[in-house]
């Protein structure tokens, strides 16, 4: 029992040391955003690389997202012959949570093991040690340049993501009947309100920010060693996906309020 | 002689495990101090608490007259951009190819406020007295042990630092290359006039490149001289590194 209470007090200790650890970073990487020289160039080539990158894998896993959810529901409302519901139904579906939520998991997957791969390397090969005492910010040029290319790309990856996923629906609403591609659209859109895509945009950036951010936070402060590197890169994509769904909850929960 | 390092009664430790212990240096301009000791004996912690890299437990460390414990981020900085540092294993931004390498320090430096510098020439320039003019497109993955310590060096020096830290310059290094890396020191001591701290335990790196030597031994300088001095010293310790 005893050991049990101490391996609880250890884990809620060290819990708490992280958070703090994270919320320090963040400090630390606003004070960059108002501080010269800004990192531009870098932040474009960040984003270029983040878009770039993920978005192949953003594509194919949004078109198969709209086709197997399109593919899954429909029987259902084919039973109460509410069938032309389907597109609006797939679109608030996928623009409000779906699209999101598996958008900002894959980003995590991808960017965020990157940014601690490569940043825990530039630790361990003292990189990042070699910028300091040249007297250049590591953390503005590396970090906050991440972060805004994160926070840039994540929710135009989103966008894209839910169109495809849209898109997807449409082929799979195909596979049973002949739906004209403009109907489909209009219908899926009329559904849509501001109230449902304006929340969900808002938690793309936080999702876009937390990714960057805990993906270069893993990395900056990476032990040393090859071990440590890896070790970065799995930690980062652990954190980043339940912050999305911690970020998630608190964002559904705020939005109902208003 | 005008001292451009002072560190008086420092004091480092990592828990309980002290490594630095009441450690009092000078270096005076133009001057090249070698510290010598076996391997984890506290020498790069020693440099890296000089740079700022480091936090240490107590005493002062003065770089050009100005404590730099009592500096902000920004004027440590300001400082840094006086000094180079050549790290053990080169430390290349890998992502970068070597004429970048040493571009990206020097847009960022001191001299990138002043108009007309000429980035080519400088790169060029460095490149020439490390001899490696020919591979500054290649990337860092490209080069060998040696020529990376050489590109880490000529990156130091388009900075034009007053003060190079060399941490283990010859290690892992065949011994060719290892004189030629130290050969390369002097001749940068003696065209840009820099003061040099060199941290090593080759013996052959230490006796071509110091002007004086400082043993560290248990946190401490247990010993200091010539490399001359050293060497016919009739102190047991001192014996077993030098024989």
């Amino acid at each position: 029992m005893q050991i049990r209470t101490n391996a609880l007090v250890s884990s809620v200790k060290n819990f708490l040391i992280e958070v703090g650890g994270i919320i320090d970073f963040t400090v630390l990487v606003f004070k960059q955003f108002f501080k010269k020289p800004r990192e531009h160039k870098e932040m474009i080539k960040q984003a270029y690389y983040a878009g770039n990158k993920t978005f192949p894998l953003i594509a194919i896993t949004g078109f198969i997202m709209g086709l197997v959810l399109t593919l899954q529901s429909r029987p259902v409302l084919v039973e109460f012959g509410a069938e032309s519901l389907l597109p609006g139904m797939i679109s608030v579906s996928i623009i409000r949570e779906i699209g999101p939520v598996i958008t900002a998991l894959l980003c995590a997957g991808k960017i965020g093991s990157g940014y601690g791969a490569e940043i825990g390397s530039m630790r361990v090969t003292e990189q990042i040690d070699a910028m300091e005492v040249s007297g250049i910010n590591p953390v503005s040029y590396i970090v906050a340049s991440r972060i805004m290319a994160t926070t840039i790309m994540v929710p135009i990856l989103v966008l894209l993501a839910d169109a495809i996923a849209i898109y997807g629906s449409y082929v799979a609403v195909n596979m049973y009947s002949d739906v004209n591609f403009q109907l489909f659209y209009n219908q899926a859109y009329n559904t849509l309100s501001f109230k449902d895509l304006i929340p969900a945009t808002f938690k793309t950036i936080i999702f876009g920010f937390m990714i960057g951010l805990i993906g270069s936070y893993k990395g900056y402060y990476s032990k040393r060693g090859t071990e440590a590197v890896g070790a970065a890169a799995n930690s980062a994509v652990v954190t980043s996906s339940l912050a999305i769904f911690v970020i998630d909850l608190v964002v559904v929960q705020v939005t109902e309020l208003f | 002689m005008e001292a451009v390092i002072k560190i008086r009664n420092l004091y480092k430790s990592f828990g309980t495990n002290e490594v630095l212990k009441n450690i009092n240096l000078t270096l005076n301009k133009g001057e090249n101090i070698v510290i010598l000791g076996r391997s984890g004996i506290g020498k790069s912690v020693l440099a890296k608490c000089i740079v700022g890299l480091l936090q240490f437990d107590k005493g002062s460390i003065e770089i050009f007259n100005q404590d730099i414990s009592s500096l902000s981020s920004d004027e440590l900085d300001g400082i840094r951009k006086k000094m180079g540092y050549l790290f053990q294993g080169g430390a290349l931004y890998d992502s970068k190819t070597v004429r970048e390498n040493l571009e990206f320090p020097l847009q960022r430096s001191r001299f990138a406020e002043a108009d007309n510098i000429d980035t080519n020439t400088r790169v060029e320039e460095v490149l020439e007295n490390v001899g490696l003019l020919d591979a500054q497109h290649k990337m860092p993955a490209e080069l060998s042990g040696g020529m990376k310590k050489r590109v880490g060096l000529a990156r130091t020096l388009i900075l034009q630092p007053e003060i190079i830290f060399y941490d283990e310059p010859t290690t892992g290094l065949d011994p060719v290359t290892s004189k030629e890396i130290s050969q390369l020191m002097v001749r940068v001591q003696n065209k840009y006039k820099t003061s040099s701290l060199i941290i090593t335990h080759d013996l052959k790196c230490a006796k071509t490149t110091a002007n004086n030597i400082k043993l560290l031994r248990n946190g401490n300088f247990y010993a200091e001289g010539t490399y001359n001095e050293l060497e016919n010293s009739e102190d047991e310790v001192v014996k077993q590194y030098f024989n």
